[in-house]
């Protein structure tokens, strides 16, 4: 057990990267929500409605435990000099680039009829898309390690979204409360 | 010095552990009540969806779809203009369950659902009290309404029950907030119009999803060359569901009332192997002319997409074939009132394809309906216009009991009647552009009485309201637009239409 604990971040230190996963993870889930709203409200009652974004929101929710669990049993795998050490600022780095890396593997089937299908093609793009995602992340990982400055901004930026990240926790508390209500009641 | 509890060998031991929560949680046992009534006949439902009886050999189309159900009507009561609620699932499967018209139910919507009101007010709940009521649908839209209609249903099947794969989580877990629950489902993981909602867990979720239907297609790919028969997420054969039908009509507790909505012929029209290239003939329908809601679809293409689902409408009606022999050989038909239909049509024609359409003509609303009464030994056929409205009140009539006042269908003559040619005004309505509570502003209505039918567009965007009138007897392929021509005629239908609308629509 202390093993364990030896080679896992800080309390708070997993609550800032939890803070820093909770901001796409829920900017999207609700972009998307927001999409499909008008064919909810044609359709369904507002309590519905207001079901699905609570089941939707608490489930992003429990993605982003999912990716901070992953992280911290990252850290217990590993020697403690590899991530444990710049926990918030290399979590934040791999969060941010999978993010936006992310965006493209949902249009994939829209990629591919633009390229006639040509698999050849989406191959080499496929291949640009991780050489770029695993580059970038080295990089960035690098630059973490041999400039403090870097850490120090990455770190001070977590920390300005902290308001932001902890409105989408108290939102996915009223959500969680909702969907008890609906299953008891 | 404290002990230490576990080291990072057992942590990732238990961590393998942690597979072991995938498994399979064994289901609810359902108890079966003691019914009273059981004199009377158990009652089969059966619906294909999309099923267009315009494509169907037994009410005339020139290929040979339905070569099958035709030898099977020859004991039944054969509807030859038998209409759906709506043309899409949602309003024609609430319309059958409930008796009443999309402007009552409301579901009207894609993903809709019945008003409050009618959670209460449907087939399930009246026959309830006679029968053992059971259900079970592919259709994730039917299924949100049996989920609603669940307090007369004594037992509904999950989807993945006749399935090869399924990902439908929402049917295992929280089954006491279904609605809500498989709606965020399909938004969170595999949402269809927009990227899915969750980042990363849908995406390994569509990775586990994609190569097990790798591997399902590799199984199948001889029975079934063009795929597996599937609705996004749920995969399955016919094979599989009339296998099944025929344990539970040997199983379930009598008299029971069964409700069972197969997906074929909707669309992907994956046929099976014997049925592949069947009616590669080329043979073509008449040319139409380009409706005003064309969707531009390449006419090139049509003939061979009409072609394939002509092909699955062959696969559908084997197997029908297969569990009426079923029925027949176990004497299951003495005691059984079976009913063979649709939700809605399906259509190839005036730029249009599959039911995604404003429009109401024939091939996307003339449905399929065959009754077959308990020992009935000869064919009758019934040309009266009918509605989908009209099977709760005969089914209630078959279970000695009366249509309550809500419901907007009567109950039709079946065996012993003579053929019936009065006239009666029925009604097919597309509404899913409006909201659930106001009344409809963008709409097509169509009013069929007699040989006529009279349609309806109004509040279309871009497009000024307009009438079609059509004499359905003498023009089966609607290609005469009469309102201009038959002004009397189309006069009093007009007046009767808006009438009826003004009366129903206000809520």
């Amino acid at each position: 057990m202390k093993v364990i604990k030896r080679r896992l971040p800080t309390r708070r230190e997993i609550l800032l990267l939890l803070m820093v996963c909770v901001l796409p993870i829920h900017f999207r889930s609700i972009l998307i929500f927001l999409h499909g709203l008008p064919s909810f409200l044609l359709s369904t009652s507002v309590w519905d409605t207001v079901g699905v974004f609570s089941y939707v929101q608490a489930f992003s929710l429990l993605e982003s435990v999912v990716i901070i669990a992953a992280f911290l049993f990252i850290c217990i795998s590993l020697p403690s000099k590899i991530f444990r050490d710049k926990f918030v600022a290399q979590g934040t780095v791999l969060i941010v680039l999978t993010t936006l890396w992310v965006v493209p593997l949902h249009y994939q089937a829209s990629i591919l009829s633009g390229l006639n299908w040509n698999i050849r093609a989406y191959q080499v793009i496929a291949a640009i898309w991780v050489i770029t995602y695993l580059v970038g992340i080295v990089l960035s990982f690098l630059m973490i390690r041999t400039n403090q400055k870097t850490e120090y901004l990455i770190n001070r930026s977590v920390e300005r979204i902290l308001p932001l990240s902890s409105f989408y926790l108290l939102l996915d508390a009223v959500c969680i409360m909702v969907l008890v209500y609906r299953l008891v009641s | 010095m404290r002990e230490e509890l576990i080291n990072r060998r057992d942590f990732l031991k238990l961590l393998g552990l942690l597979s072991l929560t995938m498994l399979p949680v064994p289901e609810r046992k359902v108890e079966r009540k003691k019914i009273p009534g059981q004199d009377l006949p158990n009652i089969l439902i059966l619906v294909f969806d999309s099923l267009s009886a315009t494509n169907m050999s037994l009410y005339g189309y020139p290929r040979q779809t339905t070569p099958h159900i035709q030898q099977a009507a020859e004991k039944g009561t054969v509807f030859h203009r038998h209409y759906a609620g709506g043309n899409f699932t949602v309003p024609g499967t609430a319309s059958l369950l409930t008796g009443t018209y999309p402007w009552s139910h409301r579901a009207i919507n894609l993903n809709g659902i019945v008003i409050d009101s009618f959670e209460d007010r449907n087939i399930f709940r009246e026959l309830n009290s006679t029968h053992h009521t059971f259900a079970y649908t592919h259709n994730t839209l039917t299924n949100l309404q049996l989920h609603q209609f669940r307090e007369g249903i004594d037992q509904l099947y999950k989807r993945s029950e006749l399935s090869l794969l399924s990902n439908h989580y929402t049917d295992g877990l929280l089954q006491d907030d279904f609605i809500a629950a498989s709606l965020a489902e399909e938004l969170i993981l595999w949402n269809q119009n927009a990227p899915p909602s969750s980042s990363l867990i849908s995406r390994l979720d569509r990775s586990k999803r994609h190569y097990s239907e790798i591997l399902l297609n590799q199984k199948y790919s001889h029975q079934f060359p063009r795929g597996i028969p599937n609705s996004t997420i749920l995969y399955f054969t016919l094979e599989q569901a009339i296998d099944w039908i025929q344990a539970q009509v040997k199983e379930q507790p009598k008299p029971f009332f069964g409700y069972i909505h197969l997906l074929p012929p909707h669309y992907p029209y994956n046929t099976r192997q014997d049925f592949v290239d069947l009616f590669n003939d080329g043979w073509s329908p008449k040319d139409k002319p380009e409706s005003i809601f064309s969707e531009g679809r390449q006419t090139s293409q049509t003939p061979g997409l009409r072609r394939q689902y002509d092909e699955f409408v062959a696969y559908v009606d084997a197997e029908f074939g297969r569990l009426f022999s079923f029925l027949e050989s176990s004497h299951a038909l003495e005691d059984t009132q079976l009913i063979l239909t649709s939700d809605h049509g399906e259509m190839f024609e005036r730029g249009i394809w599959f039911h995604n359409t404003p429009t109401l003509y024939e091939p996307v609303v003339k449905i399929p309906l065959i009754i077959w009464n308990p020992r009935q030994a000869q064919r009758k056929d019934v040309y009266h216009p009918t509605s989908c409205v009209d099977i709760l009140p005969t089914l209630l009539k078959t279970a000695g009991k009366t249509a309550p006042e809500w419901c907007e269908g009567e109950a039709i003559s079946t065996a012993n009647s003579q053929v019936n040619t009065r006239d009666r005004s029925i009604f097919v309505i597309e509404a899913k552009e409006n909201p659930v509570n106001t009344p409809l502003n963008r709409a097509t209505v169509a009013l069929i009485k007699g040989d006529y039918k009279l349609t309806h567009y109004f509040g279309y965007e871009q497009k000024q309201d307009f009438f079609e009138l059509f004499n359905i007897a003498e023009d089966p392929e609607e290609l005469v637009n009469l309102y201009e021509s038959h002004p009397s005629r189309a006069r009093s239908l007009k007046n009767e239409l808006l009438e009826v609308l003004a009366d129903k629509t206000n809520l």
